[in-house]
């Protein structure tokens, strides 16, 4: 009865604060010139509210409490801006003169990130795309439409299946997260894609370069922050609908949105599906080593893709700042390439009469995700606070290669199933002064790794971590902003025994142990420091560097069997140290006038760089103190670790030739050398220079807003820096175009033709060169999207 | 930091580059004839020669089935054999000896052989076929394996397969012989498992248009000890 009493006086006290001490922020948003500009999106961050300025350019935000905030000012075409506010009583006198933008990337979204830090005042190197531009690009995959941007790539599997590669690193070296929780889906696999829903990914933020202080110990290439638009503007509804085609696959994709707000109680439903058939090479034949094999009507046999994704968001914006939940679902099934699993005959690489069907083998990915989001308002500073839990589901369903399994084992065919659940839990407290801020963190995880199949790879494991760090940022006379860090944390690992049974001609041989029991804890501890400055009018220079340490992941550790998606046999070693590295990187950026350019240099020195080696041995099992060749693994491969260089550059040039035309031109360059075995890493992108004439028109037309046409020449060198037994690419070039017009109705048009000249090539960062297979073709994809909104858009 | 990483760099350039070895090794030889029969029970010694510009490691063979994933029967098995040899030098000459159980399934085999260097270099893979005989194993009969047909026209081919024990399923794909990859003209499949059958008339009539000059019809014969007897009709389309 008291505690009940206790409860509602608390309740009581709560209401009576959030009434107390209520301010308005309002102002007005021009251009440069000082005339206004209608429909600009204003944005109060920590409360997620949004309001479109009037004809006036007058905007009104009421109801905000005394605190620190930022506001994001955003309109088409125009630079972003950002700015800092201490609330202490209402502000009527905000003014806000837009600087037209000449590069599309940099105006709509200002911050993603944990940070919350924009551009140009974030020591590294950060990129921002937004849904219009992954609408333009004509890629397969949401890894593929971000590679125009110099030091973004992938690592593919065929076209569907493709992998985030941040200056030539993957997997473990990269962070990907999801509404700022970290994706954990077994990404060290290079078969192992993305499972997100690319319709859902409306702003993306790029940041290349060590971020472990923030986003943990595996960011050490940088993060992909993954965000939707989550509806903002008070008492707006709205639904949209898209469809995409590309003739590459014959996919046909689609993704229908809800969104409402409310009065500050939001929601959004959105759901996409996606269907490809196998699809289309330049050549009819390839080249397995010395034999050549056919490939049928130029389509590669099985594989087809089914995908469907679902998301939920349900949310409340208030004065005390914001909260949300999400569901998400993904799945999909992928056809593993006939040709792929095991040594290619033409017996197998016959056509089934359907280009559609996804027969054995192939892969099932599930992820789940369920998490909440908080951002509350404490004594003037905010607390933001993401849970979460994840569920991520693999499955390989292959026949057995030979009778090593066992007749029970291999009944269903399940030749791996690999089950991820991942619980994560991140703190951030931001403490603002008149001169300084500060950012302390709290981040915990919490994974369990279920393992089934007739096949091994990894254990079933448990890791833990719990990270505390520190991040503070200040203004020195000179006017250098320095951002000065600290990460100390602790990293759990432990696994049991595993003995998987060994079959030779029928007979049980034994059970092999393939790994042992383990337990660590890893102490990591990560440094960094970054310094920015406007050292004139448009001309800033980026400093950063860092002390970082990765944490060994359990397939570093205790990996022990035949990995198909990477065509070899694959061993860990318990002993492997956490990789320590000394990451720096120096930013310039110039914008005046009609120029914008960016470059960036980094180099990164690993003293224990952990890669795989090719042993001078063959896969084998050790039973009873006997060895035993493992059958169709060949070679066996070694996580080992050795001091490595990793460096590497990115330009990009802009100039606007008219007020509806830029030139640009970019060039990026990676390499990573094993300084002991004088030898490079695989899958690491040649040296290239992507040349491209982009036209922004906006004609005064009843019916039209906004063209969009665009070129790209890109000249990809050739890769002759390849690890042993790897094969080196030629060079080749590629020419992209894409087109897009905005109607007034609310329909966007895209069309996008990819490799119109329809180029064969290699590509060293496909796991298909291997076996002889080339890079798609032409392609063609058209796209339609629809939005229809109760209020005006801002765009 | 960046002093730090600055001295780092320089020790890292002063290495002394010499290029290591990325020299595959290469397997010089092989003692064994392409498309050879051996009786189950029978051993397979397959003597071959290795080299390597610096030194030799291990060399693998290793036999597998090329039955594409079918499977029949439980009494024999696809037989899977390897063996590791360890080798030195720059080039070695060694004979795997690898024993053919008596209940190895009989059916057409690959035989793989791969070589490493102590860099750990790797050659590329060499595939030889081969074939393993039963004495059980489904025979044909009354088989004619070249035939002349005319374009558009209904063609019939008939036959006999018997077995000692029991049939457990015949299959059959005709395929333009030109176009191997193509979609099957006709397939097939005739399943007899659950009786005992010692004898099956294959009858089948098949028509074949003008676009195809050169056809072949692949005949598999499973019996329900796992025996795998292949045969083929040549069909020249007039």
């Amino acid at each position: 009865m008291l505690s009940k009493r206790l409860f509602f006086f608390f309740i009581g006290a709560l209401l009576c604060l959030a009434s107390f001490g209520q301010h308005t922020l309002s102002g007005y948003v021009t251009s440069e010139s000082g005339i206004p500009l209608e429909s600009v999106d204003v944005f109060l961050h920590e409360t997620h509210v949004g309001v479109l300025t009037d004809s006036n350019g007058f905007f009104n935000i009421t109801g905000v409490k005394k605190g620190h905030y930022h506001l994001h000012v955003t309109y088409a075409g125009y630079h972003a801006q950002q700015r800092d506010i201490d609330v202490m009583s209402s502000i009527d006198n905000l003014r806000f003169g837009l600087e037209q933008s000449i590069n599309e990337l940099h105006e709509v979204i200002i911050e993603n990130s944990l940070e919350k830090q924009d551009l140009k005042n974030n020591p590294l190197q950060v990129i921002h795309v937004d849904a219009h531009f992954l609408k333009q690009q004509g890629g397969t995959s949401l890894m593929t439409k971000l590679e125009k941007i110099p030091g973004i790539g992938s690592l593919n599997n065929g076209v569907g299946v493709s992998k985030p590669a941040l200056r030539g690193l993957n997997g473990n070296r990269v962070v990907v997260t999801t509404d700022g929780i970290k994706q954990e889906g077994q990404q060290w696999g290079s078969d192992h894609g993305l499972e997100v829903d690319p319709n859902n990914a409306d702003k993306i933020e790029i940041i290349k370069g060590a971020s472990a202080l923030v986003y943990g110990s595996d960011a050490v290439a940088g993060v992909i922050n993954i965000r939707p638009d989550l509806p903002k503007g008070k008492d707006q509804f709205s639904v949209g609908q898209q469809a995409t085609c590309n003739s590459l696959n014959e996919s046909f994709g689609s993704s229908t949105y809800v969104e409402g707000n409310k009065g500050g109680k939001w929601f959004k439903v959105r759901l996409s599906l996606l269907r490809a058939g196998d699809y289309k090479v330049p050549s009819d034949s390839f080249l397995f080593q010395t034999t050549k094999l056919p490939i049928y009507n130029n389509r590669l046999k099985n594989t087809a893709l089914d995908e469907l994704a679902f998301n939920a968001y349900l949310g409340i914006s208030k004065n005390w700042g914001y909260w949300y939940a999400r569901a998400s679902y993904f799945t999909q099934q992928s056809g593993f390439f006939s040709g792929a699993f095991g040594i290619p005959s033409v017996g197998l690489l016959q056509h089934d009469g359907d280009f559609t069907n996804i027969d054995l083998p192939y892969q099932e990915v599930n992820h789940l995700n369920l998490s909440t989001h908080a951002n509350i308002l404490i004594n003037s500073n905010w607390l933001e606070i993401d849970a979460g839990f994840q569920r991520n589901n693999r499955g390989e369903v292959a026949k057995p290669h030979s009778g090593a399994f066992g007749e029970e084992a291999t009944a269903d065919n399940q030749a791996l199933k690999l089950q991820l659940n991942t619980a994560t839990l991140n703190a951030r407290y931001f403490v603002n002064d008149s001169n300084s801020k500060k950012i302390f963190g709290l981040s915990g995880q919490w994974r369990n790794n279920v393992i089934d199949g007739y096949e091994f790879i990894i254990p079933a494991y448990n890791t833990g971590l719990i990270a505390l760090y520190g991040l503070g940022k200040t203004k020195s006379k000179n006017g250098w902003r320095i951002n000065l860090g600290g990460r100390a944390e602790i990293n759990y690992v432990s696994f049991d025994s595993t003995a998987m049974p060994f079959y030779r001609n029928g007979t049980l041989v034994g059970f092999a142990q393939r790994n042992v029991v383990f337990e660590t804890f890893q102490p990591l501890w990560a440094l960094g420091i970054g310094l920015n400055k406007e050292i004139k009018k448009g001309l800033f220079i980026k400093i950063n560097s860092a002390k970082t340490s990765r944490m060994i992941q359990p397939n570093e550790l205790a990996s022990n069997g035949l990995h198909h998606g990477a065509f070899r046999f694959e061993k860990g070693d318990i002993n492997l140290k956490p990789e320590t590295a000394i990451q720096n990187d120096v930013s310039i950026i110039y914008e005046r006038k009609r120029w914008l350019i960016e470059s960036s240099i980094y180099g990164n020195y690993f003293f224990n760089f952990v890669y795989l080696a090719p042993s001078n041995q063959f896969a084998r099992l050790e039973i009873d103190g006997n060895v035993y060749p493992y059958p169709e693994a060949g070679q066996l491969y070694a996580y080992t670790q050795a001091p490595a260089r990793h460096y590497g550059f990115e330009t990009s040039i802009e100039y606007k030739v008219l007020s509806e035309l830029i030139l640009y031109s970019t060039s990026e360059y990676t390499e990573v050398l094993n300084l002991e075995r004088d030898e490079y890493a695989p899958f690491i992108p040649p040296l290239s220079v992507k040349t491209g004439l982009e036209y922004i028109f906006k004609p005064n037309k009843k019916w039209l807003d906004e063209i969009h046409a665009e070129v790209n020449l890109g000249f990809y060198s050739q890769q002759n820096r390849v690890p042993r037994n790897d094969i080196p690419t030629e060079a080749y070039s590629l020419v992209n175009a894409n087109l897009a017009l905005y109607l007034k109705s609310g329909f966007d048009i895209n069309l996008a033709v990819n490799n119109v000249l329809n180029t064969e090539y290699f590509s060293n960062m496909s796991r298909y060169k291997i076996i002889g297979i080339q890079e798609p073709g032409r392609s063609v994809v058209i796209g339609v999207s629809y939005k229809l909104k109760s209020t005006p858009d801002p765009h | 930091m960046l002093v730090v990483s600055a001295i780092l760099w320089g020790t890292g350039c002063n290495d002394d580059n010499t290029p290591s070895d990325e020299d595959k090794p290469t397997i010089t030889s092989v003692n064994f004839l392409d498309g050879t029969s051996i009786q189950a029970g029978g051993s397979l010694n397959v003597r071959i020669t290795f080299s390597d510009n610096m030194e030799l490691s291990e060399a693998f063979v290793e036999v597998h089935d090329n039955f594409e994933g079918h499977k029949h029967g439980k009494a024999n098995l696809k037989y899977d054999g390897s063996q590791i040899l360890s080798l030195s030098g720059t080039s070695a000459d060694q004979t795997a000896n690898l024993l053919v159980p008596n209940n190895a399934a009989a059916g057409p085999y690959h035989l793989e052989i791969s070589v490493l260097d102590a860099e750990g270099n790797r050659s590329d893979v060499k595939v030889l076929d081969f074939e393993i005989t039963q004495l059980g194993q489904p025979t044909y009969t009354n088989l004619v394996e070249a035939m002349e047909v005319k374009a558009g026209e209904e063609f019939t081919i008939t036959f006999t397969v018997e077995d000692d024990v029991d049939l457990a399923e015949v299959s059959y794909k005709l395929i333009d012989h030109e176009n191997e990859s193509a979609a099957p003209i006709s397939d097939g499949d005739i399943d007899l498992e659950g009786s005992s059958d010692l004898s099956f008339t294959f009858d089948q009539k098949f028509t074949i248009d003008n676009s195809v000059q050169e056809a072949e019809l692949i005949i598999s014969t499973f019996d329900s000890d796992g025996n795998l007897s292949i045969t083929e009709v040549e069909i020249d389309v007039k």
